[in-house]
């Protein structure tokens, strides 16, 4: 049997002597580091990829950057009769250019090689290496999106006749490989309209479309910057930061929100008229554990019209209170960029000789506990 | 009839105890502090003469206030009791609110083992007890970057408490000398609770509950003496009990709730709270068969009260201590039909009268006691059943002051107390 006329306030100055009001604190991040572990690049259409790096590019900030990419291909359908009965005697490769980074005014020369060897893409990450085989052909494609055709060689077709036309395609054709000889532009070659064409004469065209993709790339990155570090798609690796939970000024507490908020780096003036680059347009974050591989997504954001990225969630709030506790497992947090975009762009997250405001930083609203 | 009545009875308030014991948050700000608000019930007799009675005798109570008193018993009795508590409290000069809440005082059960010489009894009453609730509104800036305030309740509550069940035994080693042993088993579950309630999706309302589960056993040892010398029909006793320091040991759990209401962190510890000696001294003089007077002082040494745990008002990392506490009370009894049952009714009423000073324990200003002084006052009424009587209690007083940032509790509580008197184990004659 309980009861109260007015119970709010009611011997509150004695609570209030034995307890502290709910705050708000600002943590800056104590570290922001490259992790040195390469951005997933491999994949299919429904994993998330969205396509093929290849080309080489000299960035005035990122610096060298180079790409390599795989292709392989499936049978679109059931080959006909027809087909099956004659030999190839033709065969193109239709490559849609949907990205481009670099120097749009010169074409970039790309030779394409045999792939021999069976490769997995799904979560292969850029810093894998895939053996090559032959050299298939040379092409050299202007540094713009859009479709390229390239017709290949009778030798090859003939060499290839009989998987072409075999059931085990899938098995006994490994792809290419597209490597960049000159040019200073990166070409994305995407999933949508991108195919194989076989055809037998008097016979059929058989169409083999993209199956799966992979980008190997790296990049040598040119003078370190000490205001900001990069954190790059493609080739890229993520950005590892941590911010001081287990301070004094951050007592064990019911925390009631945290946001982490970074500020990017303009860096537009840097680049020449006619370098492309594409706009990273999500960036995310995520909790890595102790164990150095356990991984929980957070947040993926895109970047505010003033330049500051703001993750600020219930789960990051809550992971928060973990550590808050004691009972957490985490290790830091990671930047990444999201493998769908597929691209070689980066963000410069501002860090180190630049006021405290603009560093990565945690805002956390606590209650502290007594 | 009777023994249908008094278990009837015991099988409605043990449970409802509980659940009373448990659920509360409306009483004094005070009892959130240290273990809780100290309590003690001996008998609704003494609890309206100001609450001692440690040299009190008869047969129409089970006294559990002193063990040896046990020994004074004819019938078997059970008694128990209900209280409705009022408080209002200011601070500086200006009342802040009332709160109000009901509880019940004891269940107990008293036989005698050889007729007005040993007798066993047992009781189940409360320690401490924790009952607390406050609401606190605010502000908050949402984003320090980007401003905006977003509003905001802090909530605090605290219930429960230390609950105490006895198994005494009282033995008559002469006419003029009673000894008693009392077995206390302590035992129960303090919730203290603090959360925050944002207007605003935006934040992650939680609340933190603290539940602090403790156990362990004391005893209590007691003696009687009715001084020689003193003309027939008078009588002048003292009695005193000294209670052993005891360690209760305990497990804390602390869970965390989101505005979901989702546990989602749980931590738990261990460790020991002790708990100190305690003495009790108290004389009751009869002048004539329908006065009684009693005199009472009861000691508890709680500067050397140690715990692994953080109580509000006590922290178990520096030396924070609590203060001894000390008790005072004295009281009158009288029945004007004493020795007459066949008087009107009115003549069989009893009218007791008390006063009591209590220093605390423990306090939320180091340097500020918090006592409590009050009157107390009652009327023992004779039921329709023989050997039954219902008592109607009531104890008026104030608790802390507003110096120093506190608050003074002006309380009134009204208290029901029923007991009930039968032979249940008398031999049946031959023949």
């Amino acid at each position: 049997m309980t009861g109260c006329d007015d119970r709010t306030n009611v011997g509150i100055g004695l609570v209030d002597a034995q307890t502290e009001e709910s705050k708000v604190i600002t943590l800056s991040a104590s570290s922001l580091q490259d992790n040195g572990l390469g951005d997933v690049t491999g994949g299919n259409a429904s994993s998330g990829a969205s396509r093929a790096l290849a080309g080489v590019v000299d960035d005035p900030v990122a610096g060298h950057m180079e790409a390599v990419g795989l292709l392989d291909f499936v049978a679109s359908s059931q080959f006909g009769t027809s087909f099956l009965s004659q030999p190839v005697t033709f065969a193109d490769l239709t490559m849609s250019i949907d990205y481009v980074y670099g120097d749009t005014t010169q074409p970039v020369t790309l030779e394409m090689y045999q792939v021999n060897e069976s490769w997995i893409s799904a979560f292969t990450r850029a810093d894998t290496t895939i053996g090559t085989g032959a050299l298939v052909l040379t092409t050299t494609i202007p540094a713009v999106e859009g479709d390229h055709v390239v017709t290949l060689p009778a030798e090859w077709v003939s060499a290839f006749d009989g998987i072409l036309r075999s059931s085990t395609f899938t098995d006994d054709f490994h792809g290419f490989a597209l490597r960049a000889t000159s040019g200073n532009a990166i070409l994305g070659v995407g999933f949508s309209g991108t195919s194989l064409r076989a055809s037998s004469t008097p016979g059929d065209t058989v169409s083999f479309s993209l199956s799966k993709v992979f980008t190997s790339s790296s990049r040598i990155p040119s003078s370190a910057s000490s205001e900001y570090l990069l954190l790059q798609d493609g080739a890229a690796n993520g950005l590892d930061v941590s911010f001081p939970f287990l301070s004094e000024e951050f007592p064990e507490a019911l925390v009631h929100r945290v946001l982490v908020r970074l500020n990017t780096v303009d860096l537009s003036d840097l680049y020449p008229s006619g370098f492309n680059r594409p706009v990273v347009s999500l960036i995310g974050l995520r909790v890595v554990a102790d164990d150095d591989v356990t991984r929980l997504v957070v947040e993926e954001v895109g970047v505010a019209s003033d330049g500051s990225l703001t993750f600020d969630n219930t789960i990051l709030t809550n992971v928060v209170q973990s550590v808050n506790l004691d009972k957490s497992s985490l290790d830091r947090f990671e930047l990444y960029l999201p493998s769908n975009q597929s691209g070689v762009g980066f963000l410069a997250i501002q860090f180190g000789a630049i006021s405290s405001e603009s560093l990565p930083r945690a805002i956390v609203t606590f209650t502290p506990l007594k | 009839m009777q023994r249908i009545l008094a278990l009837t009875f015991l099988v409605v308030l043990l449970p409802a105890y509980s659940i009373l014991a448990q659920s509360q948050k409306d009483g004094s700000i005070y009892s959130r502090f240290g273990l809780g608000e100290r309590q003690q019930f001996f008998t609704s007799r003494s609890q309206a003469m100001g609450g001692g009675g440690y040299a009190l005798a008869g047969i129409r109570y089970t006294n559990f206030a002193n063990p040896a008193a046990l020994s004074d018993q004819i019938l078997t009795r059970f008694a128990g009791g209900f209280s409705f508590e009022s408080i209002k409290v200011s601070a500086e000069g200006f009342e802040q609110g009332t709160v109000a809440s009901g509880t019940l005082s004891a269940v107990q059960i008293g036989f005698p083992l050889i007729t007005n010489k040993t007798g066993l009894g047992i009781s189940f009453s409360p320690y401490t007890r924790v009952s607390y609730r406050v609401d606190s509104p605010s502000s908050i800036i949402s984003d320090p970057e980007n401003g905006g305030e977003t509003a905001l309740i802090s909530r605090f509550g605290g219930s429960g408490g230390i609950q105490k069940l006895s198994l005494a035994t009282g033995h008559r080693v002469s006419p003029r000398i009673s000894l008693g042993l009392s077995l206390d088993y302590l035992f129960g579950i303090i919730e203290e609770s603090q959360g925050s309630s944002f207007n605003s999706t935006l934040f992650v309302d939680r609340t933190v509950e603290k539940t602090l589960r403790l156990r362990g056993l004391t005893a209590t040892v007691g003696g009687r003496y009715v001084l020689p010398g003193l003309p027939t029909g008078k009588a002048l006793v003292i009695g005193g009990t000294i209670s052993l320091p005891t360690t209760l040991v305990g497990k804390r759990a602390l869970a965390l709730t989101t505005s979901v209401g989702s546990d989602t962190l749980s931590t738990t510890a261990s460790g020991d709270v002790k708990l100190p000696l305690a003495w009790a001294l108290g004389v009751a003089y009869q002048p004539e068969a329908r006065w009684t007077f009693i005199a009472d002082a009861s000691y508890e040494g709680w500067s050397s009260f140690e715990s692994d745990f953080d109580l509000p008002g006590y922290s178990a990392s520096s030396n924070s201590e609590f203060d001894n506490r000390l008790r005072l009370s004295a009281g009158a009894e009288f029945w004007p039909a004493s020795g007459r049952p066949f008087a009107s009714y009115g003549s069989r009423i009893g009218y007791r009268l008390g006063v009591y000073s209590d220093q605390s324990y423990v306090s939320p200003d180091a340097d500020e006691s918090i006592r409590s002084v009050g009157i107390t006052g009652g009327l023992s009424m004779p039921s329709l059943i023989r050997g039954t009587n219902i008592d109607l209690n009531i104890d008026i007083g104030r608790r802390g002051t507003t110096s120093n940032g506190l608050v003074k509790d002006r309380y009134i509580r009204f208290s029901l107390n029923i007991n009930f008197g039968d032979r249940w184990f008398d031999r049946q004659p031959l023949g």
